[in-house]
């Protein structure tokens, strides 16, 4: 096709035939293709689920030296699984989107995040959550049963609370889907009988906060920046109780105590089973042993250009237009 | 394909529309076949394209447009059926068959067929041919599109932000 010109109707027409992994390659061919990938409208025209998994198969401990470790994004394939991914490790995180809807302007993002996980090959049972329409204290979610690869509808699932409170923040564990509310509550939304339960947290509920689970039992992460306080949920039934587990500052994670740096950080994950949690620090993500309170790892990355994008991946692990929605 | 008058178009045979091609050939074509087409549908209904009249396509060459006229005449009896609900499972795998066959084409021929699909706004065929040109472009560098279509070489500028976009989807490029 030397030299012609092609009209922007019929390129977009094409692009929207192109797999991910494509789309993000040919945003660099040139500003208008750029432009055309990125935009609103070739968004809506992409098939139906887009999912990735960003994850880290990291080298043995010990291997260093090298500035920029492997973490390895996997697309999935068009029907739904991921492919090639070695979920050895345990910052693993599942990103699904089905085709993005923005119902609400709160609650923009279709995302869930199946366990953090446990060494399998596969991940195992991992539903992918859609809400379709809001009403003032529910909505109404299709789930897909990536057994059966079916879509159940649910017309109207009453969260408990007004809707308008509830976060983007949610974590999947057991079957539930845990969403945090900005009035300082986590919503159990059971995917099976479709019921939600209403829990009180021990801290407000700001963007930072985070759900997670570890060693099968709920935990909730607060951080103002500076400093991360990590509760359990020690009895689930009606009223919450929740036990203040960790309590960690920045100067913990600053091994050569250097406070020179204006260092602040995020709470990415728990791990499954042990005491650690993942956190990432400008241009590292750090494993931090919460009972040795020390720093078991870290993984920097290169340059700060790549260190601020490790964070776009982690919260919209698709490319730049996806990330416009989500944001 | 270039039909000459044939006179009697009406005793009890399908309805036939003339189309015009923009080096002024003239195909004669059923109109089912030439309603596939969103633009020429509504000129047929109103009587249009009829006798001697034909419908003009400037946009259109004669090599193209019996291409295009190709994939028509063998979709009109599917679409006739509105999506087929009761073809059989050999017709769909024979219009299958021919729709891998009919993209098995020169790539300038898929790009002037594309372009006339979407002037005629042809639904099926701007999608078969969309989706051709994307699995043939779908393994490529940014640098080969560039060049396949044509576009200067990147200029120092653009080189570094294409070395950068590479680093930063590094997982787009294995």
């Amino acid at each position: 096709m030397d030299g012609m010109e092609m009209s922007e109707d019929v390129l977009t027409e094409i692009l929207a035939k192109l797999p991910c992994k494509s789309l993000a390659r040919f945003q660099c061919v040139s500003p208008s293709w750029d432009r055309i990938i990125s935009s609103d409208y070739l968004r809506r025209r992409l098939p139906l689920i887009t999912s990735g998994v960003l994850f880290h198969d990291g080298p043995p401990r010990g291997v260093s030296g090298r500035k920029q470790q492997a973490y390895t994004y996997a697309c999935a394939s068009e029907d739904g699984v991921a492919e090639a991914a070695d979920m050895s490790r345990a910052t693993t995180h599942v990103h699904h989107h089905r085709r993005v809807q923005r119902p609400s302007p709160l609650l923009r993002r279709v995302l869930v995040l199946p366990d953090p996980v446990v060494p399998r090959r596969e991940p195992d049972h991992a539903p992918v959550v859609c809400f379709t329409g809001w009403l003032p204290r529910g909505a109404s979610v299709e789930v897909f049963d990536s057994e059966t690869g079916a879509w159940r509808d649910h017309a109207a699932v009453d969260f408990g609370i007004d809707t308008d409170a509830m976060s983007a923040t949610m974590h999947y564990s057991g079957g539930a889907l845990h969403v945090l509310a900005y009035s300082g509550h986590v919503v159990r939304l059971d995917l099976d009988a479709m019921s939600c339960r209403v829990t009180a947290l021990p801290a407000p509920v700001s963007c930072r906060a985070r759900a997670g689970h570890c060693r099968g039992r709920l935990r909730f992460a607060s951080s103002d920046g500076a400093r991360l306080k990590v509760w359990e949920l020690v009895k689930d039934a009606g009223r919450g109780e929740w036990a203040l587990r960790h309590e960690v500052g920045v100067k913990d994670l600053v091994a050569d105590g250097g406070a020179s740096e204006a260092v602040t950080f995020l709470f990415m994950a728990f791990h499954p089973e042990r005491e650690v949690v993942y956190l990432w620090a400008p241009w590292k993500l750090v494993a931090f042993d919460m009972e040795k309170m020390c720093v078991e790892e870290e993984w920097a990355f290169g340059s700060e250009k790549e260190g601020a994008h490790l964070i776009q991946i982690w919260l919209f692990p698709y490319t730049r237009h996806l990330a416009n929605c989500l944001a | 394909m270039a039909a000459p008058e044939s006179g009697d178009g009406n005793n009890g045979a399908a309805r036939m529309v003339t189309l015009i091609s923009s080096d002024n050939t003239r195909f004669e074509v059923e109109a089912a076949a030439a309603s596939l087409s969103q633009t020429l549908q509504l000129t047929i209904l109103d009587g249009g394209g009829g006798g001697g009249d034909g419908i003009p396509l400037p946009n259109v060459d004669s090599a193209t447009l019996s291409k295009v006229l190709e994939y028509c005449i063998k979709h009109a009896p599917a679409a006739a059926n509105g999506g087929a609900p009761n073809a059989t499972a050999v017709d769909r795998a024979e219009l299958e068959r021919f729709d891998n066959e009919f993209v098995n084409i020169d790539q300038s021929v898929l790009y002037s067929l594309i372009m006339a699909a979407h002037n005629l706004e042809i639904e099926g065929l701007q999608s078969l041919v969309a989706k051709k040109v994307a699995d043939m472009i779908k393994g490529k560098s940014p640098m080969e599109i560039r060049r396949t279509l044509g576009f200067p070489d990147p200029t120092p500028e653009e080189q570094a932000e294409m070395n950068a976009h590479m680093l930063e989807y590094g997982w787009a490029y294995e």
